[in-house]
């Protein structure tokens, strides 16, 4: 259980839709349709490849996608990150930098210093090799 | 006054961190920094392949003392200075290399610092990045190891700043230079060859 109510959050200082293309809109959605598919593990698999070559959910800066990912997510992620366990933090490795960008950006102010992520950032983690 | 960067467009390796620290300082308040480039290999009387000046006196004379010396007059634009001086170091001693059996080894380093990291110090693009992601553009070596992913998180650190103008136009800009210093040198030996005949 988090510390803080994940449903008080507000998405602020992200990039407004009516800015978006219409693929990235598509995209967007695509990643809220599958967020609430009911596969979290699938989920997980298919979101973490996907942040392997991307920064942020759509585009080059956070969006309201970012910002309902992260609240869909966030439980899960939580509990790796519990867990210490390498390869558990290796598997989901883009998944955990992408919570950490958001968590200190867009809801920077909103989630308390002490209620953050504590990710090891120099964890030794073996080098992904993706064939 | 004004600051002049003096790029040597013929060096073997154009230094594209002091372009982008430059788009950078630039974009904040325009024409802060004029950057010349000049069709040589080196700067006039130095071995050198930048140079920055403020009028005509000489403020910084290597790659990573004009990247520090910027840092330090613009820290609004150019952020983290301090914890980026070590990186420049990393950047212009490490990645600049040309063997590839050696430089993987920093490139692992710089994966592994870039997995659970979205940039390379806190949240923004800092001078580390620009001075990382510099080097790296003007490696050669690099070009398909990027490409190919080789190193994961490195690729896409790597595209992502690639996406911002002020790191991707640089390329192009560079090579609209050299078209144009090549088009005045043409038309100097034109103009020559007019007056001695």
């Amino acid at each position: 259980m988090s510390g803080f109510d994940l449903s008080k959050l507000k998405s602020t200082s992200v990039v407004d839709d009516a800015q978006l293309s219409n693929e990235e809109l598509a995209l967007k959605c695509q990643w809220e349709t599958l967020s609430a598919s009911g596969a979290p593990d699938e989920f997980a698999t298919q979101l973490n490849n996907y942040l392997r070559n991307n920064t942020y959910i759509v585009g080059t800066k956070p969006t309201a996608a970012d910002f309902s990912i992260f609240k869909a997510i966030y439980a899960a992620a939580s509990s790796w990150v519990k867990t210490q366990d390498a390869s558990i933090l290796a598997q989901h490795r883009h998944i955990l930098r992408w919570i950490d960008l958001i968590e200190n950006t867009i809801l920077d102010l909103q989630i308390p210093a002490d209620q953050k992520f504590k990710l090891n950032f120099d964890a030794e983690l073996p080098r992904e090799i993706v064939e | 006054m004004p600051y002049t960067l003096k790029i040597a467009a013929k060096a073997p390796v154009v230094d594209y961190a002091l372009l982008t620290a430059s788009a950078f300082i630039n974009e904040s308040d325009a024409d802060t920094i004029k950057v010349e480039y000049i069709n040589e290999k080196t700067i006039a009387d130095t071995k050198l392949s930048a140079q920055l000046l403020k009028g005509d006196e000489v403020v910084a004379s290597s790659s990573d003392e004009i990247l520090n010396a910027v840092a330090s007059t613009f820290p609004n634009v150019l952020l983290a200075k301090e914890s980026s001086a070590e990186w420049i170091k990393f950047a212009y001693e490490k990645l600049t290399v040309k063997n590839f059996k050696e430089l993987s080894k920093d490139l692992e380093k710089l994966d592994a610092h870039l997995n659970f990291r979205s940039f390379i110090i806190g949240y923004k693009i800092t001078t580390a990045d620009i001075a990382v992601w510099g080097c790296l553009r003007a490696n050669p070596v690099m070009g398909s190891v990027i490409r190919n992913s080789v190193y994961i998180n490195v690729s896409r650190w790597y595209h992502f700043l690639e996406a911002d103008k002020r790191f991707g136009d640089m390329a192009t800009v560079l090579s609209k230079a050299m078209n144009e210093l090549k088009k005045e040198a043409k038309q100097k030996q034109g103009g020559k060859k007019i007056h001695k005949a």
